[in-house]
């Protein structure tokens, strides 16, 4: 069975062992805190490249956080691991969003409604960030999350894959075709 | 025309790019206020613990000894001696009148409760009581004031935490094994990542 490696919280700490914490974290709510520090940005990432927009992104972050947190004494060793498990959990709270505001998610148009930002972000973000988000929120809904876990939590194609419910070829075909897509977006504009 | 090494380039830079401070701040409250309050019924320290949290753990049930049982800590090691009872409560006074506290702050009542007039007490774990329960005061001024305060009150609470790290209980580590743990938090708090402090806090710090 093949473990997604969490990401190290800081640059300098140890790899964490994702089963060794998950399994710690089942019954000790200390573990589960190093749990979510390692993992906390990377769910934030994928659901905000998902979700296009950075306030959802991080209401929806505490939400699978908070579904983890209710769930992880069932946890079980499974496919991609821990990380996998949570960003499963993250995809299902944005599916989840999505249909109760009754929207597609990430649809963002030009005027950039969608990515939404707080004034400092706004002016940290440059305008290429800004045009590659935006294309990136026209995507169809798979290639979409699929560039959100490649580019924004940092997986790998099989890695995807396992989250997904995909082969890594079959997820690699689906970014493929999105990359194909984004250059077409981007060299039109 | 762009090519896929560029757009791939971009894609990492715009998609990557890190959570706001402000916006890590905000999440770790929420989730670490959660885990606060369901932590009474998921409390466990089993022995399986390891690497950074064993550490923290190992800090927990020292902390679990001293608040729990007031002081009456059998120590199988007591580098400077022992002590009975009267001199233990005189350091735990000498100690609350030279160890500093956040402005408005105040020590919390048990430290003023009497000790186990039968026992005796390891030489400077009274000190060390009153040590862990400042640095538990600290951390959550520096919390509070890293979200809410002025640069000024965020520099004055930052020197506070910082300066904790010459105190006796998180120094010597011949009466506490993990001053290395304390002094990774003291790093947290000097590069501004709340998270560590907020999770110490929770554990250790809750009444």
């Amino acid at each position: 069975m093949e473990a997604i490696p969490l990401p190290a919280a800081q640059a300098n700490t140890q790899e964490i062992d994702s089963e060794d914490v998950a399994e710690r974290a089942r019954h000790d709510s200390a573990a589960f805190g190093e749990l979510y520090i390692a993992c906390r940005d990377v769910v934030f990432r994928y659901l905000r490249a998902r979700c296009g927009n950075e306030s959802d992104a991080l209401d929806l972050t505490a939400v699978t956080f908070e579904r983890a947190f209710e769930a992880i004494p069932r946890y079980r060793t499974q496919g991609g691991g821990v990380l996998a498990w949570l960003l499963r959990i993250a995809r299902n709270a944005a599916i989840d969003d999505a249909r109760r505001q009754r929207r597609v998610v990430g649809t963002a148009d030009d005027s950039g409604r969608s990515y939404a930002k707080s004034p400092e972000d706004e002016m940290l973000s440059t305008e290429t960030h800004r045009l590659v988000q935006m294309a990136v929120a026209r995507l169809p809904e798979d290639q979409r999350e699929a560039v959100g876990l490649r580019f924004g939590a940092g997986l790998t194609a099989r890695q995807i894959g396992l989250v997904i419910g995909k082969s890594e070829e079959a997820t690699q075909k689906l970014i493929s075709r999105a990359i194909v897509r984004l250059r077409e977006d981007l060299n039109d504009r | 025309m762009i090519d896929n090494q560029v757009l791939e380039l971009r894609l990492a830079a715009a998609l990557g790019a890190p959570m706001s401070a402000q916006q890590r701040a905000e999440l770790d409250a929420r989730v670490f206020d959660l885990i606060a309050r369901t932590r009474p019924a998921r409390r466990s320290f089993g022995f399986r613990l390891t690497r950074g949290t064993a550490l923290a753990v190992g800090l927990t049930v020292l902390l679990a000894s001293v608040f729990g049982a007031w002081g009456a800590m059998k120590l199988t090691e007591a580098p400077y001696g022992m002590q009975d009872a009267a001199a233990y409560s005189a350091e735990i006074d000498a100690a609350k009148a030279v160890t500093p506290l956040p402005p408005g702050a105040t020590w919390p009542a048990r430290l003023d409760s009497s000790p186990d007039p039968n026992a005796i007490y390891a030489v400077r774990s009274g000190q060390s009581l009153v040590e862990f329960n400042a640095a538990c005061i600290w951390f959550g001024y520096w919390l509070d004031e890293s979200r809410h305060g002025t640069p000024t009150q965020r520099a004055d609470a930052l020197a506070g935490v910082l300066a904790m790290g010459s105190w006796t209980t998180f120094s010597d580590r011949s009466i506490n094994q993990s001053i290395d743990y304390f002094a990774s938090l003291l790093d947290a708090a000097r590069r501004g990542d709340a998270a560590p402090i907020r999770q110490f806090v929770v554990v250790n710090c809750a009444e």
